[in-house]
């Protein structure tokens, strides 16, 4: 029989049994409801506590010219972030951002958007947009702010300012806006992201950092540009401009066989270090500038009634009146001609003689010599921003009019780089081949396109072109030891705002050289020149200029002999040198 | 009380025994403390190469930058006053010819 005391034992022992049992289930409860259904929860907030997972940016790729010299490439820098501390009072918070601010010279908008994500407890966040050089990051780790830590980044810089600036277009600090090639093959040129898990201490402080996927470094880009000869294109460029106080100007050299763009010059230009720079200069006017041409259109108005056999080069017009009406609108000459065979009518650039071996083609005719020539279709050079430039169409084409107007470069846009393409045909031998300015790109799918004959090509160059330089409106252009073929233009510019043309002009100047073995081909425009307006007298120095330097720099042969400037010099006996 | 008799054999084989593990306990400890002494040599050779490739780039920068045409050029002209190359026809005379 139990006593007393033992069923009193027994009793209690019971009660705490189930007191004890009944505190596990409670625990073992809510270990359930803690560790199963709130383990996603759980398990997020323990990794947003103690590790974060880090994009680790690639290195992006150079741009190379044609001679592998470096004309943009990265260089380590550093971003620094931020993230909330645990226990960090407001007050320290604030502290902490406004020394950051100092630091970094912060605009007030990276300061707010700081403060507001760190009173959100949003997490991992950028101070700014912009990469530090090391040495600023490294001053700023030094000041050993809880929560404020930098990951490695690079920084574009591009060592030759604003040589070739729109070709290259750039970069911003911030890396949210590009231009030129830089946009064009950004996919290519910027590799694929990593990522990194940083393990940290409480504190906020990195203790141990994995590679979860190593980051793809960008490819190098290879550019058709020469980096001598844009310089040399730039320079002279920069010197018309500042003489004939042009509102811009353009340059663009091809290689006449391959159409490798060697140098292609846009003024104004930025340093594209600075890029964007200032809006005015943002436009790369090779391309992207649409303008009526003038008299270099003529070139393929000859093209089109050679080439159907509509015109011989013995053939006289008469410009004597220095006037002709067509569909009720008078075009004239700048200078009374007389009569003129065809290629003097060229020659002289007669409007009155052009328009009258012009109507002997058709309108179809004339439209399909145009766009064959690549005139009202982009070029499909690997740039953004290209113009494709217009012809009316056909029914918008006002009869006996349109075409006359358009045979002497009116009525129809084109952009510099058309141009350039449309003279390099008669370069070819009738060629049409297709501007590239990436080794290796979109634009080098495609073979040349015959567009003329090769007789044609050939004989409008030595009977028109040529003479163009040696006795008409590009004698300024003649180069001693080479011969150029060539037309100038100079067009009245059209202004919207009072529906007519007006006193202010384009001029240009298109041409290649050698003519026998032709190696470059290179357009000039400027808009707007002062003192002197005519391309023979204001663009054609340039071609002269930049020709000159160039040839020498590729050391191409001269095709004649110089003017009698005799230099001597003395021989040690025994060696020839 | 009985005393117990040593067992010469078995003190033998507890020593080697002893010895054995002792020779690969410190074999295993040199071996991971070699081990990590490796590491850290690599890791900081590895910072080296990182470091001399960061120099490279900027060093190729730093040429690019130098070879600037339009530096080359203004120090051609300004610094050692050379000229263009005249366009003439050079001929070379031979010791004692008059013309």
């Amino acid at each position: 029989m139990r006593t007393f005391y033992e069923s009193d034992i027994r009793r209690r022992t019971l009660v705490l049994s189930f007191v004890l049992a009944g505190w596990a289930v409670v625990v073992a409860l809510r270990l359930v409801q803690v560790q199963v259904f709130g383990h996603a929860r759980a398990k997020a907030a323990v990794l947003a506590q103690t590790r974060d997972v880090i994009t680790m940016e690639p290195r992006r790729g150079n741009i190379l010219d044609r001679n592998g010299e470096i004309l943009a490439c990265s260089l380590p820098a550093a971003r620094i972030f931020i993230r909330p501390v645990a226990k960090e009072t407001p007050a320290e918070t604030l502290r902490k951002v406004r020394r950051l601010q100092k630091e970094l010279v912060l605009t007030g908008k990276e300061t707010a958007t700081i403060l507001s994500r760190l009173q959100a407890k949003a997490g991992f966040s950028y101070v700014s947009k912009s990469k530090y050089s090391e040495d600023d990051a490294a001053r700023v780790m030094a000041l050993k702010l809880p929560g404020v830590g930098s990951e490695p980044a690079t920084r574009r810089n591009y060592p030759l300012g604003p040589l070739a600036s729109h070709v290259l277009g750039g970069i911003n600090l911030a890396e949210d806006s590009r231009g030129g090639v830089e946009a064009r093959y950004d996919d290519l040129l910027k590799g694929i992201e990593g990522r990194q898990i940083s393990f940290k201490v409480n504190g906020g402080r990195d203790y141990e950092n994995h590679v979860i996927k190593s980051p793809v470094p960008g490819r190098d880009l290879v550019l058709t540009i020469d980096t001598t000869i844009q310089y040399f294109a730039e320079k002279e460029l920069l010197r018309a401009i500042i003489e004939h106080e042009a509102a811009w100007g353009t340059v663009i050299i091809m290689d006449s066989e391959t159409g490798d763009i060697l140098a292609m010059a846009s003024q104004p230009a930025y340093d594209v270090n600075r890029f964007p720079g200032p809006q005015e200069a943002w436009m790369n006017r090779a391309i992207g500038a649409s303008y009526e041409p003038g008299s270099v259109f003529k070139i393929i108005t000859a093209a089109a009634v050679r080439e159907r056999g509509r015109v011989g080069f013995s053939e006289l017009f008469d410009c004597s009146a220095g006037f002709i009406r067509v569909g009720g609108t008078t075009i004239t000459d700048h200078d009374r001609e007389r009569v003129l065979s065809f290629p003097q009518v060229l020659i002289k650039s007669s409007n009155v003689g052009t328009v009258q071996f012009a109507q002997r083609v058709s309108v179809p005719e004339f439209r399909e010599t145009i766009q064959a020539f690549g005139i009202g279709t982009k070029t499909r050079i690997d740039l953004p921003a290209e113009e494709p430039g217009s012809i009316k169409p056909a029914d918008k084409w006002i009869k006996g009019s349109t075409l006359a107007h358009i045979a002497i470069g009116y009525e129809v846009m084109v952009t510099p780089l058309q141009i350039a393409q449309a003279m390099n045909v008669f370069a070819t031998g009738g060629l049409l081949v297709r501007p590239r300015i990436v080794r290796g790109g979109a634009a080098d799918a495609g073979e040349p396109v015959r567009v003329i004959s090769e007789k044609t090509a050939t004989e409008l160059v030595q009977r028109v072109f040529e003479g163009v330089v040696e006795e008409g409106t590009a004698k300024d252009g003649r180069l001693d030891g080479y011969r150029i073929a060539g037309k100038t233009g100079t067009a009245k510019k059209w202004d919207p705002a009072v529906n007519a043309y007006t006193r202010t002009y384009t001029a240009s100047f298109v041409g290649f050289t050698p003519v026998e073995n032709p190696r470059l081909t290179m357009i000039v425009v400027l808009d707007q020149p002062k003192d002197g307006y005519y391309g023979g007298e204001v663009c054609a120095p340039v071609f002269r200029d930049i020709a000159k330097q160039v040839l020498r720099y590729l050391r191409v042969p001269r095709e004649r002999a110089l003017p009698s400037s005799v230099l001597t010099a003395g021989m040690t006996a025994g060696r020839t040198p | 009380m009985v005393r117990r008799k040593w067992n010469l054999k078995g003190i033998a084989l507890g020593a080697a025994f002893f010895a054995a593990s002792a020779a690969v306990l410190t074999f295993y400890v040199w071996y991971q403390t070699e081990s990590v002494k490796l590491g850290l040599d690599i890791a900081k050779l590895d910072d080296r190469i990182r470091e001399l490739e960061k120099d490279i780039e900027a060093l190729k920068l730093r040429k690019a930058s130098l070879l600037d045409p339009g530096r080359v050029e203004r120090i051609a002209r300004e610094k050692l006053g050379l000229v263009d190359p005249e366009d003439a026809v050079v001929v070379y005379e031979r010791p004692g010819t008059t013309r």
